[in-house]
């Protein structure tokens, strides 16, 4: 599988989705595939790769998140992409676990600017549509691996599926009144 | 090594680590480091946080005229992701430094973040390689005699610099400013830089600072700065902690730098005798005679000590140091046998323990060149205090109690006014017992006059006293 290229294009639209997410004051993303690739690059089961446009940490709740961004005009193709950034999260996850790299904890968020697949929306973070995107539309995710039918259910649950409109910035906190709030909140308080 | 590769290779080391957590330390650590070594009188904080879009990375505090200030430094891959997360716009109302770890951006991106920042007026832009550039710069001048304005640019950068600044700009601010010696071309250079490089309020103390070199060196001032300001009129109010810290100790040690009395008497209006104190760590051992003698008539101080000096009485071809200078956060001078102290504040003279009073019949004659508005004689049989409510001067009424009572009086202290200070405000309480003689609205003239009474035994003549005030 290919990783995602580290393009110029799109760079705009992953760091708008960067302030949104923390501005809403619950989310951190230190690291972004244009300047940390490497740590934004987990490995698959199958022992290649996948670069996501963000990595970072929901702080509350303390669990690492992945962010794939689709700053897209059109649903073309966002479809095929969302099976790919289904079955990812599953291998990623399932890597963790094979590995013992710790807790495969992590969180996997789409954000696209344009809705898709509208006629399957209320499926398209089910148990059912994860598990397809690994046994039909993409095993080639599993390496030599089988399904673990438990795994698929709790990365299921860890699935976001966001859908941010430009104008969405207009509606966040200002940096200097998040300089205010952000300490009283104590996000990161022990 | 080229400082820039240096800085490179360091954050390299941290970006490569494998940890998140590792990535976050080593590239604070590394950066923060640079920023100590360009500054080192800000103190650095680190934030939770990393490469947040709101949050910084890291506070910089430092205090200036006794105010704690601090600015935010938020950390980016590079200046191009300013560029693409809108930072230099949304970050623009909190006054930041971003600063960018690696370098290589496009040249459209440099070109956009340039025209970004020029509508973020607060806002400083610019990346660890060339902030590793000035700083290093400086640090190669060795010897320790820095070039001013490049101490200054380095010292005033984190706190108020502004606009973009890459290595290209880094290097330019090195070169440019480096010489030992400032010449009236590099003076006016830099004023444009100050214009350029610096936020309001800093760039006009850096401003001042070059019209104080100026006159150092006996160049004409600038004609009239960007806003038409005279330059004559710039050299006023009171100087920040970076400008004293760099110009005074330069201009001290520097034996081309005029000896004016008016030049000297000018900084008398920029700062003051505890500043000096606060800022002993660049002062010592410096000859302060041109600031202290220029300004002895109209700074004031709170005590002067007298103290014996012991390497002329243990030596006695050694010769006293007649210059001021600081020693041990002290400003003293010696004369005669003796070593004069001053202090702004009477606690940091505590004068000495279990001395002995002075003897009336021996200090009446020294006595004599002061009014005297208050004394305490004590004798064998009779203890008197003498007070003038009102009259200026009690000196012939103790004579007279003297010529009356027949007695050794010994004066634990007195109550002295220089004859041309008309004020009683101005009074100084002399303790012959501690050796110290102190005034609440005393110049320094006036203390170091009535700490010469305290010497008695091994006069100070009136002409040495003098030489050291004027």
């Amino acid at each position: 599988m290919r990783a995602e290229g580290v393009q110029e294009k799109g760079r705009k639209g992953v760091f708008q989705v960067k302030r949104w997410l923390e501005s809403t004051t619950h989310m951190e993303f230190p690291f972004d595939a244009y300047g940390f690739t490497a740590t934004c690059t987990p490995a698959l089961l199958n022992g290649e790769h996948k670069t996501y446009d963000l990595f970072g940490s929901h702080l509350t709740r303390r669990v690492p998140l992945y962010v794939e961004v689709k700053d897209y005009a059109s649903a073309s193709g966002l479809s095929d992409e969302y099976w790919e950034f289904l079955a990812n999260s599953y291998s990623v996850s399932a890597n963790i676990n094979v590995q013992g790299l710790g807790p495969a904890n992590h969180e996997f968020i789409w954000v696209t600017t344009h809705p898709f697949d509208q006629t399957n929306w209320t499926k398209l973070t089910s148990r059912e549509r994860l598990y397809a995107a690994v046994s039909s539309k993409h095993p080639e995710v599993l390496g030599t691996h089988g399904i673990d039918e438990s795994l698929v259910t709790n990365v299921a649950q860890r699935i976001w599926l966001l859908v941010v409109n430009s104008r969405q910035a207009e509606l966040t906190l200002s940096a200097e009144e998040l300089a205010k709030v952000h300490g009283v909140l104590g996000r990161k308080a022990d | 090594m080229d400082s820039s590769i240096d800085v490179r290779a360091s954050v390299a080391a941290a970006l490569s680590a494998a940890r998140p957590e590792d990535v976050i330390a080593g590239v604070k650590t590394a950066v923060a480091d640079e920023l100590g070594r360009l500054d080192p009188a800000v103190k650095i904080k680190f934030t939770d946080y990393f490469n947040h879009s709101f949050i910084p990375d890291m506070l910089i505090e430092w205090s200036d005229l006794g105010r704690r200030r601090e600015r935010r430094v938020y950390l980016r891959s590079s200046i191009g992701a300013t560029v693409a997360n809108e930072d230099v716009e949304s970050l623009a109302p909190l006054d930041p430094v971003m600063v960018g770890l690696t370098v290589g951006d496009q040249p459209d991106y440099l070109e956009t973040a340039r025209s970004q920042v020029q509508q973020a007026p607060q806002s400083l832009l610019t990346d660890v390689t060339a902030v590793a550039g000035i700083a290093r710069q400086v640090q190669d001048d060795g010897a320790g005699n820095r070039a001013p304005l490049l101490e200054l640019v380095r010292s005033s950068l984190l706190k108020g610099g502004r606009g973009l600044l890459t290595s290209v700009e880094a290097e330019r601010l090195s070169t440019g400013n480096s010489e030992e010696t400032p010449t009236a071309t590099s003076l006016d250079a830099f004023d444009e830089t100050a214009d350029a490089l610096f936020s309001g309020e800093t760039a006009t103390r850096l401003h001042r600072a070059a019209d104080l070199l100026r006159g150092g060196f006996d160049q004409p001032p600038a004609a009239t700065d960007e806003d038409g300001e005279e330059a004559s009129t710039r050299v006023t109010g009171v100087l920040s902690d970076v400008e004293l810290r760099v110009l005074l100790p330069y201009l001290l040690s520097r034996h081309d730098v005029t000896h004016d009395r008016a030049y000297w008497s000018a900084w008398g209006d920029l700062v003051s005798l505890d500043r000096l104190e606060a800022s002993w760590d660049v002062l010592e051992g410096l000859d302060l005679s041109p600031l202290i003698k220029a300004n002895a008539e109209r700074w004031l101080a709170a005590r002067s000590q007298t103290v014996l000096n012991s390497s002329v009485i243990d030596d006695d071809s050694a010769q006293p140091d007649t210059r001021w200078v600081m020693r041990g956060k002290v400003i003293g001078a010696e004369v005669g046998a003796w070593r004069i102290l001053l202090a702004s504040d009477a606690r940091k003279l505590r004068g000495r323990d279990g001395g002995s009073p002075g003897r009336w019949d021996e200090l009446e004659p020294h006595l004599r060149r002061f009014a005297l508005t208050g004394v305490q004689l004590s004798g064998l049989s009779r203890s008197v205090h003498v007070h003038a409510e009102r009259a200026s001067d009690v000196f012939n009424d103790v004579r007279s109690i003297r010529a009356n009572i027949q007695d050794d009086f010994h004066v634990p202290s007195a109550t002295v006014r220089r004859l041309i200070d008309d004020s009683d405000d101005v009074a100084v309480e002399v303790d012959f017992m501690a050796m110290t003689a102190s005034g609440r609205n005393a110049t320094i003239a006036s203390l170091v006059t009535a700490a010469g009474l305290l010497g008695y035994r091994q006069p100070i003549s009136v002409d040495a006293v003098q030489e050291l005030l004027s």
